[in-house]
């Protein structure tokens, strides 16, 4: 436990200074009779140094990076409404009678092409960015964007239009933000010990429970039982994606989709920036 | 501002650390022994090697090889100065001190 904590304190530093003295400070944080407040001083000094490591390039670089977080979720979302136009407008004018189940599975699968959008952005990034611990930081940018994208309207909306927001969205955003956090860390860590194929799989499983339980999150929120039956809440997320029950679909709104698209987004990559690391870290062949 | 004030929140703990050296060459753990006996107060690992670091970057003190995985340091004829011009600037004020009090 205290190993893991001394890895934590030393991962404040930055690099050239962890070089230097971190085999002298750790050794000092595992003999120290008062740990914990050792802890704290060698997290305080490595912020200090952190801080004073910052130059402008430093800077500008990092808000480069968190300014594409930002940028993300509302790109993802702008192509979502282009693809949903046009696959409606497709719909309507192939078929004019169509059903309306027809036209949300048609909805749903416009999601696809900007799903392999959103992997091609993430791929991109993933070779020309720095993110610190991406897989916490990535997941809680697109989370805190997608909530503020959802209080915008609301804020001008009269009566308790905010607090319904927070109410619904944000607490699905926020359990969708927790188990995404959870899937990068463990996918991150089976792809060390197994290689990618089984972190694929981690990550593929962890997105779909971090979407269920976010939709069920979502749909508990905003409505009772009458219209979304209980018993059937591991249903909610595939009805709402399909448009398989209209109560679930205008329930959850728009909110599966993206966080579908943020989900592939997050997931591709904080795996390409921890292959992109570990290929760093790697020792370099001898000659 | 010049010399060892230009540290900051680690010019107390870089005072004390060449204090330490001035009596032999120490690693860090013993610095931390001998700062505890001399000042009242263990410095923590970030404050000491924050100060170190400083200390290393302007010359006042130097690593040596490593005894018994540890790294040793001692003090510079950089650091001498430094620290001798740096008592002296405290004796003065402190005399300063001691004299207005005796003679309110």
């Amino acid at each position: 436990m205290r190993e893991r904590l001394i890895r934590a304190v030393l991962a404040l530093y930055p690099a050239a200074m962890r070089e230097r003295y971190g085999d002298e400070i750790a050794d000092l944080l595992a003999r120290s009779h008062r740990p914990g407040h050792d802890l704290v001083d060698a997290a305080r000094a490595g912020l200090t140094e952190r801080a004073g490591a910052l130059t402008w390039p430093h800077l500008r670089k990092a808000a480069k990076t968190v300014g594409m977080l930002i940028v993300v979720p509302v790109a993802l979302g702008s192509c979502m409404v282009a693809a949903i136009t046009v696959a409606v407008v497709a719909v309507g004018t192939i078929s004019p009678a169509a059903p309306h189940g027809a036209v949300i599975v048609c909805q749903s699968l416009a999601a696809a092409p900007v799903a392999l959008l959103a992997r091609r952005w993430a791929l991109r990034l993933g070779r020309s960015v720095l993110v610190a611990a991406p897989a916490v930081v990535v997941p809680a940018a697109l989370g805190a964007t997608i909530l503020a994208m959802a209080l915008g309207p609301a804020v001008v909306l009269p009566g308790d239009a905010v607090s319904d927001v927070l109410r619904s969205y944000g607490s699905a955003v926020a359990v969708w933000a927790t188990a995404l956090i959870g899937t990068a860390l463990t996918a991150n860590r089976v792809r060390t010990r197994f290689g990618a194929r089984a972190a694929g799989w981690v990550a593929v499983v962890g997105a779909f429970v971090a979407l269920e339980l976010a939709t069920i999150t979502n749909v508990l929120a905003s409505t009772d039982a009458t219209h979304a039956p209980r018993g059937r809440a591991l249903l909610w997320f595939p009805a709402a994606i399909g448009g398989l029950d209209d109560a679930v679909t205008e329930a959850a709104g728009v909110l599966p989709i993206m966080l579908t698209l943020c989900s592939v987004f997050t997931l591709v990559l904080t795996a390409a920036l921890a292959r992109r690391q570990a290929t760093r870290a790697a020792p370099m062949p001898a000659a | 501002m010049s010399g060892l004030s230009e540290l900051g929140r680690f010019s107390e703990p870089a005072v004390l650390i060449l204090i330490s050296l001035a009596g032999g060459p120490r690693h860090g753990y013993a610095m931390q022994d001998d700062i505890e006996d001399l000042a009242g107060e263990r410095p923590g690992p970030g404050t000491l090697y924050g100060a170190i670091r400083r200390l290393e970057e302007r010359g006042y003190i130097e690593a040596l090889p490593e005894t018994e995985r540890r790294k040793p340091y001692r003090l510079t004829d950089a650091g001498r100065a430094a620290l001798t011009a740096e008592l002296e600037r405290m004796r003065a004020v402190a005399s300063t001190g001691l004299r207005r009090l005796a003679a309110a």
